[in-house]
């Protein structure tokens, strides 16, 4: 009985290690596995992506970059932990519910970014623990017409874990009087409302309205949000697979919070018309996924761009009032049979 | 029975400072906020909204009534919850208190808890 007992032990015993060490190599091989839009190396001038080392040399090199920590409400973390001479700007300062979730008019969003010392030609670096977050506060620093616009890859995470220093507490900013251009500088970027969406589908009826939200949220099985009661789509859309629930970008993302290299996604939004030669408007829920993919297709050259803020919210609120005018698909539009549209 | 109403009482503690928490979450995190928002503004814009200021009335009367039957320290306690609740309905607003409504169901169950309190001590 003795024996079989310490024959079974052993076999446990060698199942244990072989199990440990298999999972180790799944591990090695994940991580080798990590593809990243930005590459230490190859960050060109017209990125809009940059890694911790490149922030460090730009702000010895230029003491004009502002840099911003994007997050809503007061900024605890930021306050915890940021990034030396970063300011922290809360999301509600460029956003309210009034306005539909939607980007404020651009002199006030002008004075956001005035309070903090940026005017036209200052460089510019945003960064959050919510890449959503500071893809939407950089793209209103875009769309007001800000030349050098960047998002710090991989947030603070990436800063810390490459041994740069961190400061407590806030900074205190010098505003800049005077922006130095007419705002919004790129107009051209922004569809604000489902209105807007409406008259530049007029204006070409090839633009590509590219949802960035989950596949539920894509078929209409649930809207997202708690605070949007619909489910559905803008007649037309397509599916661009970033999300998968409504706060993440997680199919844009490395796990370490990093852009993915988006190669095989840009593949995936190929199947759906998406590509980089025709007038893309990405849209989500309220405009802050939509705002990194605005970015990496930017970074990835592509020329016609925009966001359409309104999104999801705007757009279930036009159908409420006008059917006709705004109608709503429901299921799969690549199937007739699969979708239902509400007009 | 006596640990019991001390126990009630912690957990009332435990309810306001739920006050502070959730000041504390609608100021800093985005979905909290913005579902805070939606629905407080459906409240608002409802019957039930409309007449809520009767409920903290109805309250008042209620812990009136059960003070003048008969005075003690928990039947006070239970006037005064009754009166807060009702002074925070009518002196506060949704437009200048986002979490108006929240604090007011805090407040509701906290008065709710004493009410507990005062009728086992009752039994």
């Amino acid at each position: 009985m003795k024996k079989i007992f310490a024959v079974i032990s052993c076999l446990l015993l060698t199942a244990l290690v072989v199990y440990s060490k298999t999972e180790e190599v799944h591990a090695a091989d994940k991580s080798s596995k990590v593809q990243r839009l930005v590459k230490s190396k190859d960050i060109k001038d017209d990125d809009f992506f940059v890694d911790a080392k490149w922030l460090k040399k730009q702000m010895k090199d230029d003491d004009k970059t502002v840099v911003i920590e994007a997050s809503y409400g007061e900024g605890k973390d930021y306050k915890k932990a940021h990034i030396p001479g970063a300011f922290h700007v809360d999301t509600m300062e460029i956003e309210t519910e009034e306005n539909n979730w939607n980007i404020l008019d651009a002199e006030t969003c002008k004075e956001v970014f005035l309070k903090r010392g940026v005017t036209k030609t200052t460089p510019v670096v945003v960064y959050s623990s919510d890449i959503n977050a500071a893809a939407r506060v950089a793209f209103v620093a875009y769309w007001l017409g800000v030349d050098e616009v960047k998002i710090l890859d991989g947030g603070l995470k990436a800063w810390e874990k490459a041994d740069y220093k961190v400061e407590k507490g806030n900074e205190e900013a010098t505003a800049a009087k005077d922006f130095g251009g007419n705002v919004p500088g790129r107009p051209e970027s922004l569809i604000s409302t489902s209105a807007d969406l409406v008259a530049a589908k007029d204006k070409n009826p090839e633009l590509v309205l590219a949802s960035i939200r989950s596949w539920k949220e894509f078929t209409g099985k649930t809207s997202g949000y708690d605070y949007i009661e619909n489910a559905g789509e803008p007649e037309g859309a397509v599916y661009a697979k970033s999300s998968k629930t409504s706060a993440d970008v997680a199919q844009l993302m490395n796990n370490d919070g990093t852009v993915k290299e988006p190669t095989k996604i840009f593949a995936a939004w190929r199947k759906w018309g998406i590509t980089p030669d025709k007038e893309v408007a990405f849209y989500c829920g309220t405009g802050w996924r939509a705002a990194t993919a605005f970015f990496i297709t930017k970074q990835e050259g592509w020329k016609d761009v925009k966001l359409f803020d309104g999104g999801w919210f705007d757009w279930d609120k036009a159908h409420q009032k006008d059917p006709s005018k705004y109608p709503v698909q429901v299921g799969d539009p690549r199937d007739e049979d699969k979708v239902e549209i509400l007009n | 029975m006596k640990i019991f109403r001390y126990f009630l009482h912690l957990v009332q503690l435990g309810v306001v400072y739920g006050i502070y928490l959730m000041d504390d979450l609608y100021k800093n995190h985005l979905g909290f906020m913005r579902n805070v928002s939606f629905y407080s503004h459906k409240v608002e814009g409802s019957v039930f909204g409309s007449k809520l200021f009767l409920l903290p009335l109805a309250l008042v009367v209620l812990a009136l009534f059960l003070t003048i039957k008969k005075r003690d320290v928990e039947r006070f306690i239970l006037l005064l919850l009754g009166l807060l609740f009702l002074i925070w309905q009518t002196v506060f607003a949704l437009a200048t208190t986002p979490i108006y409504y929240l604090v007011s169901a805090i407040l509701c169950l906290v008065f709710l808890l004493q009410l507990i309190i005062v009728l086992l001590k009752r039994s």
